[in-house]
């Protein structure tokens, strides 16, 4: 049997908008990375192409290839626009 | 300690620690963003400031970090306010403290290009036609 773990995924700005989410928790396949979570996301959700974000597993940036681990956090970055 | 924070109340320059902390500083400058009734030419009645805190406040520490390794400065200091704010509000606090005017300029600017690029802040327009936008990418 395939092997999963959970993790939480934050929304911010118009990603927040497109989920209508502030977070969640999905349950994915072990050895997933961060942009093959954002291949499923986009099938439910109407998001940009991932080359448009940044990553952030556990409030550091990160690789999009980086592999996600059982408990992590998870954050597609927009383009900023503070100031 | 850090000197970058995030906040939602209303930033009040009076109210930032504006004593020169050393008194080797001979040149203080500050920078304060401002919320514009227009952008683009779309009239704005205000702005929803978003945040991801956590890594906000790390990426601005860095920032601030560099900013005293980069040039010769005393001290440094941002707060940026997230929520709600209205035309005039102050969204962006810089304040540096240098020896001279020079690197007390060139740090400000350095600071406030830099979490503009790279702190993960956002923005929405709330026009006056009642639509909204969260803008693309830093001005």
């Amino acid at each position: 049997m395939e092997q999963t773990i959970q993790i939480s995924i934050h929304y911010f700005a118009g990603l927040r908008d497109a989920t209508k989410k502030d977070l969640e928790t999905i349950t994915i396949r072990k050895g997933a990375t961060a942009e093959s979570v954002y291949q499923h996301l986009i099938t439910i959700y109407n998001l940009p192409d991932i080359k448009q974000l940044k990553v952030a597993i556990n409030d550091s940036f990160a690789s999009q290839h980086t592999e996600i681990m059982d408990g992590d956090k998870l954050v597609f970055i927009p383009p900023v626009t503070g100031g | 300690m850090s000197n970058f924070f995030i906040t939602q109340e209303v930033i009040n320059l009076n109210l930032i620690v504006t004593e020169n902390p050393d008194h080797q500083s001979g040149a203080k400058s500050v920078f304060e963003g401002i919320v514009r009734d227009c952008n683009l030419g779309k009239s704005v009645t205000s702005l929803e400031y978003q945040c991801y805190e956590e890594l906000a406040v790390k990426e601005g520490s860095l920032i601030i970090g560099e900013a005293l390794s980069k040039f010769d400065i005393n001290y440094a200091y941002c707060v940026h306010r997230i929520g709600l704010l209205n035309v005039g509000d102050t969204a962006v606090t810089v304040l540096v403290y240098a020896g001279h005017r020079d690197d007390s300029f060139k740090a400000c600017r350095f600071i406030i290009d830099e979490v503009k690029t790279r702190v993960p802040i956002w923005k929405k327009e709330l026009y006056v036609s009642g639509k909204s936008d969260w803008l693309q990418g830093a001005g």
